[in-house]
C-alpha cells in the first residue's frame, strides 16, 4: 500500500479553465495525484472528466491554469508532450487501429527505431522484446502479430493497458477500463493495477462503477459541472456521500423497484437451439414482470435476445406469445407481434444519431403515421413531444439532434422509441451502460413505469446490483445455456456469480 | 483473462491469392499463345504499362490506406507531361535529369495542393480532387492548344534509346523495379507508413496518439504527386507529340490496380506489393487479348470483371470473420 500520509505529488493541475463555444467546461479546476496512488475521478456524464483528461494529455489546450509534473511547471502542447512527461492514457475503446497488428498498435507514433547507415528504420525485434516483457509482467499471452480486429473486447482492453505501459509512464489514466470486462477480467485488471502501484506508478481511475472505486482506489475526487467538489480518502467516505457529491443531492434509492401485480405468462420460449451459441434455452416472462438475464460476457445473452427478435435464425425451439405458438422470421415480424429490442450499442443499432428526436421516435412506426406515402409531420412532432415529456429527456425540443444528447438521454430516446410501438415484451440490453448515476435512476424509474402499464421486460445487465434491485426473477446464462433461475427473495450476488462462473463443457 | 494466443489459421491473403492468379494466367497464356505472349517485344510492352501503373500506384496505395483518394492523377499526369515536354523543347541539350525533377516538383505541388485544400477547408478528398481535375485540365487548355509538337531527341530518347541489357529493359522499368524494392521496405520499416494505416483505421485515435494528420496527408499526396512524373514520362515520351489529354483515364486504372491489389477501398489496410501485382494483372489484359486474337475492345470489359472479382474476394474474406460480438 502506498503511504497516504505522504504528499509527494507527481501531477498537479492548478486552476484549469477551459471553454468551448457556449460551454464553460472546466472552471478553476484543481486536481493532484500523488506518487504511487490510485486516484479515482467521479462525476456524472458531462461533469468534465474527459475534458480534464484531454487537457492533461494534450488533446485540448487549457485557456488558463498551470500543470506541474513533479513540481515543475510544464507546457503540454500536444499528445507527444504528455507522453514525454510520462503521462499516458487508456481510452475506453477509441484509440485502437483494427487493421493493424497488436504490436503496431502499441507503438504507434513512438516506435522503437534503429539506425542503418543514414536511415532510421523500425526495430521490430526490440519492440517485440519490450512488449513481451510487459505482457509477462501483466501475465498475459497474446499473439503480437494478430490484427486487433480479430481479438475480443477483453483482449483489446489488455492491449490498451499494455500500450499505456510502453511509454514508461509515471501517470497512467484509465478511462472506464472495466466497461466491457467481465468480473473475472476485472479482478485480473485490479491485480495489474496493484502491481503498478507497488512500482510507484500513479493511476487516475475514471469509472461509473462505485464498487470498483472502493475496491481499488486510495483517494477519490468528485467533480460536477466542471468544478472541483471534493477530494477524500476512499476509506473515509461512503458510497452515499460520493453519489450525493456527484449529483448535488441525496439519492435515496438507486433502484426504485415498484411493486406491480404479476399477470399471466406473456412470453415463453422452449428449447431454443442455435448452432454453437445457444443450447436448450427455455424461459418465460409474465405480464408486469421484470426478468433479468445475467451472465459473463460471452455467455450468450445478447445472442439470445437477437434470436428471440428474429435478428438471427434459430435452429429449433418454440416461441409462444400469450400462449399462442408463433414464428418470428425477422425483426419486422417481432415488432408486429409486440417484441422490441433496445440494443446495448445505441450508436450502432439503436438510434440514428444524426437525426433529431422526433424522427428517431417515429422511425419504426412510420407506416402508422403516414397516409398514402406522406408522413404526417404534425403527428410525428407530437410523438417527439410526448417522448420528451414522458421520459423526461433533457432536450430543448423535439428537433434536437440525438447525437448531442448525453448517453443517458440517448438511452431514454431509445426506450421512448421502443415504447411508442406499444410492445408486449421489451428486451433491454445493458440499458444503463455508460450512463451516469442520475440518469441511471431515471431509466430505472421509467422501467418501473413501463411494467406498471402491463409491459413485460427482459433485461440484460452486467451489473449485478442493478439486476438484484430491479428484477422479479433472474435467469443466469453460462456458455449458451440457462444455468440458474433465482426469484427476488433468493437472489444474491454470490449465488448468481457462482453459477455464472462455473466452468462448462 | 484471455491468456491463450489467438489461433493462427492458415488463410490466404488477398496478395497471395492475386499472386497465384497472375501465375496461373501467365502459364495459361504461355500454352494458349504457344509462347508468343512471352516474346521480348510483348514483354517489354507489358513491363512499360506495369511500370507506369505501379509507380503511380505507390502514391495511390498510400492515399487509399489513409481512407482518402486522389482522382486528379490523370490531370496531374497531363500537366506534368506538358511541363516536361515544354522544358525539353527549350533546348536539345537539356537532359532528362533536368526535366524529370521539374516534373516531380510540379506533381508534388499539384497533389500537395489537393491535400492542403482537404486539410485547410476540411473538404472530402473525393470532392476536392474532382474539382482540381477540372482546374488542372482547364488551366492546361488555357496555356496550350491541344498538343506540343515536334519534340526533340532529348525527350524521345527516353522511350527509344534508354534501354539497357542489350536494349531489352527500358530505363523506367528498371526505375520501377528499384522503386518496388524501396517501397516494400519503406512500407515495412518506416514510421511514416504506420501513421498512414493509423489514420485510415481510426483518425481520431491517430490524433490522440499524437499524429499530425494534416501534415502527414500533405506529405503523402506530395510523394504520390512527385512519383507521377515518372509515370508521365513513360506515357508521354513514346511519340513526337504530347497532348493535353495524355493522362486521361489513368487515375481509374491506378485506382483499379490498387484496389485489385488488396488495398481496402475504405482505407486502413493494404500493401504496396499487392498494388504491384494488381498493376501486373491490369497490364497483361490488353496484350493477352491481342495475342489470343480477341478484339481489344474487350479490354475495358475484362478490366471491370477483374476489379469486381477482386472486390468480391476481399468481401468474402471479411464475411468470414464478422465483427466480434459480445454478450
Amino acid at each position: 500500500m502506498s503511504d497516504l500520509g505522504g504528499s509527494e505529488n507527481i501531477l498537479v493541475l492548478d486552476k484549469i479553465n477551459k471553454s468551448f463555444p457556449g460551454v464553460h467546461a472546466l472552471k478553476d479546476m484543481s486536481f493532484s495525484v500523488r506518487k504511487g496512488e490510485v486516484h479515482a475521478i467521479c462525476g456524472e456524464n458531462g461533469a468534465g472528466k474527459s475534458t480534464l483528461m484531454k487537457v492533461v494529455t494534450g488533446v485540448y489546450r487549457q485557456d488558463s491554469g498551470d500543470i506541474y509534473v513533479e513540481g515543475k511547471k510544464v507546457d503540454i502542447k500536444g499528445p507527444d508532450d504528455a507522453f514525454d512527461q510520462g503521462i499516458a492514457i487508456m481510452y475506453q475503446e477509441t484509440s485502437l487501429f483494427n487493421e493493424m497488428t497488436i504490436l503496431e498498435n502499441m507503438f504507434l507514433n513512438h516506435e522503437i527505431t534503429k539506425k542503418i547507415g543514414p536511415l532510421t528504420v523500425l526495430d521490430y525485434r526490440a519492440m517485440e522484446d519490450r512488449v513481451n516483457a510487459i505482457f509477462t509482467k501483466m501475465n498475459v499471452r497474446l499473439n503480437l502479430h494478430e490484427k486487433v480486429r480479430n481479438i475480443g473486447m477483453a483482449a483489446k482492453q489488455l492491449v490498451e493497458i499494455a500500450k499505456a505501459l510502453t511509454f514508461n509512464s509515471r501517470v497512467l489514466i484509465m478511462d472506464e477500463p472495466t466497461a466491457s470486462l467481465t468480473d473475472r477480467e476485472v479482478t485480473a485488471l485490479f491485480e495489474i493495477i496493484r502491481n503498478l502501484r507497488a512500482e510507484g506508478v500513479s493511476i487516475v481511475y475514471i469509472s461509473h462503477r462505485l464498487e470498483e472505486i472502493f475496491e481499488i482506489c486510495d483517494r477519490v475526487t468528485v467533480i460536477r459541472d466542471g468544478e472541483f467538489i471534493s477530494c477524500m480518502d476512499v476509506k473515509e467516505t461512503t458510497k452515499d456521500r460520493l453519489v450525493a457529491d456527484m449529483v448535488g443531492r441525496e439519492v435515496t434509492s438507486y433502484y426504485p423497484k415498484t411493486d406491480v401485480p404479476i399477470g399471466d405468462v406473456a412470453f415463453k420460449i422452449e428449447h431454443i437451439e442455435q448452432g454453437a451459441l445457444l443450447h436448450d434455452i427455455s424461459l418465460e416472462v409474465r405480464r408486469g414482470e421484470i426478468v433479468g438475464l445475467s451472465g459473463l460476457a460471452g455467455a450468450g445473452r445478447t445472442e439470445l435476445a437477437e434470436a428471440i427478435c428474429g435478428l438471427t435464425k434459430i435452429d429449433s425451439g418454440r416461441i409462444r406469445i400469450d400462449g399462442q405458438e408463433t414464428k418470428i422470421a425477422n425483426y419486422r415480424e417481432a415488432m408486429a407481434k409486440g417484441i422490441v429490442y433496445v440494443s446495448e450499442d445505441r450508436g450502432k443499432y439503436g438510434l440514428v444519431l444524426g437525426m433529431d428526436i422526433k424522427r428517431n421516435v417515429s422511425l419504426p412506426q412510420l407506416h402508422t403515421i403516414a397516409t398514402g406515402g406522406r408522413i404526417d409531420f404534425e403527428q410525428e412532432r407530437k410523438l417527439g413531444q410526448e417522448a420528451i415529456r414522458e421520459f423526461e429527456i433533457k432536450a430543448p425540443n423535439e428537433d434536437f439532434i440525438v447525437e448531442n444528447l448525453s448517453g443517458g438521454n440517448q438511452q431514454k430516446v431509445s426506450v421512448a422509441r421502443a415504447t411508442a410501438l406499444r410492445p408486449k415484451l421489451m428486451i433491454l440490453d445493458e440499458p444503463t451502460r455508460g450512463v451516469d448515476v442520475g440518469a441511471k435512476a431515471e431509466i430505472h424509474r421509467i422501467i418501473g413505469q413501463l411494467v406498471e402499464q402491463g409491459l413485460s421486460i427482459l433485461m440484460i445487465s452486467s451489473e449485478l446490483p442493478e439486476l438484484l434491485g430491479m428484477c422479479d426473477r433472474i435467469y443466469v446464462m453460462n456458455s449458451g445455456r440457462i444455468v440458474g433461475e433465482f426469484d427476488r427473495e433468493h437472489a444474491t450476488q454470490e449465488g448468481i456469480l457462482k453459477v455464472a462462473l462455473e466452468a462448462k463443457d | 483473462m484471455n491468456n491463450s494466443p489467438a489461433k493462427k489459421k492458415p488463410t490466404l491473403t488477398t496478395e497471395g491469392f492475386l499472386g497465384i492468379l497472375v501465375i496461373v494466367i501467365m502459364i495459361a497464356l504461355y500454352f494458349a499463345t504457344h509462347g508468343s505472349f512471352f516474346s521480348a517485344q510483348n514483354l517489354i510492352n507489358v513491363a512499360r504499362v506495369w511500370s507506369y501503373l505501379f509507380i503511380a500506384g505507390i502514391g495511390m496505395t498510400m492515399i487509399i490506406i489513409t481512407g482518402n483518394i486522389d482522382i486528379s492523377y490523370g490531370a496531374v499526369i497531363s500537366v506534368i507531361s506538358i511541363v516536361m515536354a515544354a522544358i525539353s523543347k527549350i533546348d536539345d541539350a537539356i537532359p532528362w535529369y533536368v526535366f524529370i525533377p521539374a516534373g516531380m516538383v510540379t506533381g508534388a505541388i499539384l497533389c500537395g495542393f489537393n491535400a492542403w485544400m482537404m486539410a485547410k477547408f476540411r473538404i472530402p478528398s473525393m470532392v476536392i480532387t474532382l474539382a482540381t481535375t477540372q482546374i488542372y485540365y482547364g488551366a492546361l487548355l488555357l496555356f496550350l492548344e491541344g498538343s506540343i509538337y515536334n519534340l526533340r531527341s532529348n525527350w524521345t530518347w527516353i522511350y527509344n534509346k534508354a534501354n539497357y541489357f542489350n536494349g531489352y529493359v527500358p530505363l523506367l522499368v528498371i526505375i520501377a523495379l528499384v522503386l518496388l524494392i524501396i517501397a516494400v521496405l519503406f512500407f515495412r520499416y518506416s514510421r511514416f507508413l504506420k501513421k498512414l494505416y493509423a489514420i485510415g483505421n481510426n483518425r481520431q485515435g491517430a490524433i490522440y496518439a499524437g499524429v499530425n494528420v494534416n501534415r502527414t496527408l500533405i506529405i503523402t499526396y506530395m510523394i504520390g504527386g512527385a512519383l507521377l512524373a515518372l509515370s508521365a514520362t513513360l506515357l508521354a515520351t513514346s511519340g513526337k507529340r504530347v497532348t493535353c489529354t495524355v493522362g486521361t483515364g489513368v487515375e481509374m486504372k491506378v485506382i483499379a490496380a490498387t484496389v485489385v491489389g488488396g488495398t481496402s477501398a475504405i482505407g486502413g489496410s493494404g500493401n504496396v506489393y499487392g498494388t504491384a501485382l494488381g498493376a501486373l494483372l491490369l497490364a497483361i489484359i490488353s496484350p493477352a487479348l491481342t495475342q489470343l486474337g480477341i478484339d481489344t475492345n474487350w479490354t475495358d470489359f475484362f478490366t471491370g470483371v477483374i476489379i469486381v472479382s477482386a472486390i468480391i474476394v476481399s468481401a468474402l474474406k471479411n464475411l468470414e470473420k464478422p465483427a466480434g460480438k459480445k454478450a
